[in-house]
């Protein structure tokens, strides 16, 4: 592959295969900036959802999506060291089952350390489902996520294992206050526990730490 | 500099400043993290739409209008109405926003402003139907912002809930069946129907400020935030929604803080703004 770093990633059926270009040139003067800036194309596959197809240029839905990761690993990578560049993250969904933010999020992530851009810690997603009533179902299925808002909300978070940082929340859904502090933590649980199997991989296939 | 600044350039100096006031909690204009500036209200002053407010928070003014119409129900959901929001920046609220300069903050505000009612909690879509797997109406909500002084998605929603509470639509009179159905929608200007908005929500976003955090910045303040928080709050201090948005990490503590003080702030301004849409109600009656 011509890309700096990148990764193929699978959580139960959900597959996402990401690729990071960059430090590149920014070839536009008006870009010049003493930080380094991030872009993300993410981009759902026409055969990876269930019931929809998806169009070939890229939706308001992936667009908002494109967005939140790379807002996400603007927190994360080290923008200083590479000024007057940019990163071009691009993630493709090939298959979706649920828990699409979250692992793009840790998918990115891992691809930038394969890159050796350098970051202040990994990035983990973790997805969970909140059913009225107290039931959290963690890392949810594409059918269990899709019930309908009115009875339940999703929640995905992503953190920085060893910083204790949160990158990126999403919630929809109607929930309660105290119920926030749950998901929350059910999230951070879900989070702690990837990251120890994903730190695990990078050793065997980098042999460094990261961070 | 989040994308929500349009431009300020502050000295390290003054960036110091601002962070450490809203870390004691005592910002600039003397304002507590906890503060909203005044906000000023009015509403039904578009006479082409079926709804419409204006609202003005500090230096940021916006105005929402309402327009409905009968479209063909959606395939994948035919019981119910269709909600659109869009935003948009006008040139006269900054020379950055000519052209095309404005469409990555519109596509932003368009996001969260629809993420808020993202649910089936916030607005009943059921009620915008008119003949189910046939017809329903369509409310197009644009948002535009006539002016920007920070603190951007709080006063559309302000705005926007105060335009679908005087949203008024027309009633449909449904005759025959199948082929022959017919639909007359009433010429009656008094023959109208409102919305039930009670459980619409206010959008508060808490900007993380050095090791503090605060809601309703100025644009000083927001040149100076990593990270901000928007929380959907609910008049009974439900969340429809939540999002971190902005480069920059939050400490799951301060998260959670941040939670708690967003709808804790969002209850009394569901508050207040009802008691002010019940009183102009009574004003004058249509």
């Amino acid at each position: 592959t011509k890309a700096q770093g990148s990764v193929y990633i699978e959580q139960g059926q959900t597959k996402i295969v990401a690729a990071v270009y960059g430090p590149k040139e920014v070839l536009k003067r008006e870009d010049f900036s003493l930080k380094g800036k991030v872009m993300c194309e993410f981009k759902y596959m026409p055969f990876s959802r269930a019931n929809t197809y998806s169009e070939p240029r890229q939706t308001f839905e992936e667009k908002v999506i494109s967005k939140t990761i790379a807002e996400a690993m603007e927190g994360v990578i080290i923008l200083s060291k590479f000024p007057k560049s940019e990163v071009l993250i691009s993630i493709q969904m090939i298959q979706d089952d649920g828990g699409t933010l979250s692992l793009a999020m840790t998918a990115a992530s891992v691809a930038l350390i394969d890159a050796k851009i350098e970051v202040r810690d990994l990035v983990i997603g973790c997805t969970i489902r909140f059913y009225n009533g107290g039931r959290i179902l963690v890392d949810p299925t594409a059918e269990e996520e899709h019930t309908k808002t009115s009875e339940g909300a999703g929640f995905h978070l992503a953190v920085m294992p060893s910083l204790s940082q949160v990158t990126a929340l999403k919630q929809a859904g109607k929930i309660e206050q105290a119920q926030a502090r749950e998901c929350i933590e059910a999230c951070w649980e879900g989070c702690l526990r990837i990251a120890t199997a994903v730190k695990k991989l990078l050793e065997e296939t980098l042999g460094e730490q990261p961070g | 500099v989040s994308t929500q600044s349009t431009g300020t350039r502050l000295s390290n100096a003054e960036i110091q400043y601002i962070v450490d006031g809203v870390e004691q909690d005592f910002r600039s204009d003397g304002r507590g993290a906890e503060d909203y500036r005044q906000i000023e209200l009015e509403t039904r002053i578009l006479p082409n739409t079926n709804g419409s407010a204006r609202c003005k928070l500090g230096k940021t003014e916006v105005l929402v209008g309402v327009k409905a119409e009968v479209v063909d129900v959606d395939v994948h959901a035919p019981h119910i109405g269709k909600l659109v929001i869009t935003a948009d920046c006008s040139a006269v609220a900054s020379p950055k926003f000519v052209g095309k300069g404005s469409e990555v903050l519109e596509n932003d505000l368009s996001n969260v402003l629809s993420f808020l009612y993202n649910s089936t909690n916030t607005i009943r879509l059921k009620d915008l139907c008119i003949v189910k797997g046939e017809s329903c109406w369509q409310l197009h909500v644009d948002v535009l912002f006539v002016q920007c002084g920070g603190n951007l998605f709080d006063v559309a929603s302000i705005a926007l809930k105060a335009a679908l509470y005087n949203t008024t639509l027309p009633v449909v009179k449904v005759s025959g069946e199948g082929i022959e159905m017919e639909m007359e929608v009433s010429d009656d200007p008094y023959h109208v129907w409102k919305l039930d908005v009670s459980n619409c929500p206010i959008c508060i976003t808490l900007y993380q400020i050095g090791g503090g955090f605060a809601v309703d910045p100025s644009e000083e303040e927001v040149a100076c935030s990593e990270g901000f928080v928007h929380i959907g709050v609910q008049p009974n201090g439900d969340m429809s929604s939540m999002e971190k948005a902005g480069a920059g990490n939050i400490d799951p503590t301060t998260l959670l803080e941040m939670v708690e003080v967003g709808v804790r702030v969002g209850e009394e301004i569901h508050k207040q703004l009802n008691k002010q849409l019940d009183a102009e109600k009574s004003l004058a009656k249509l």
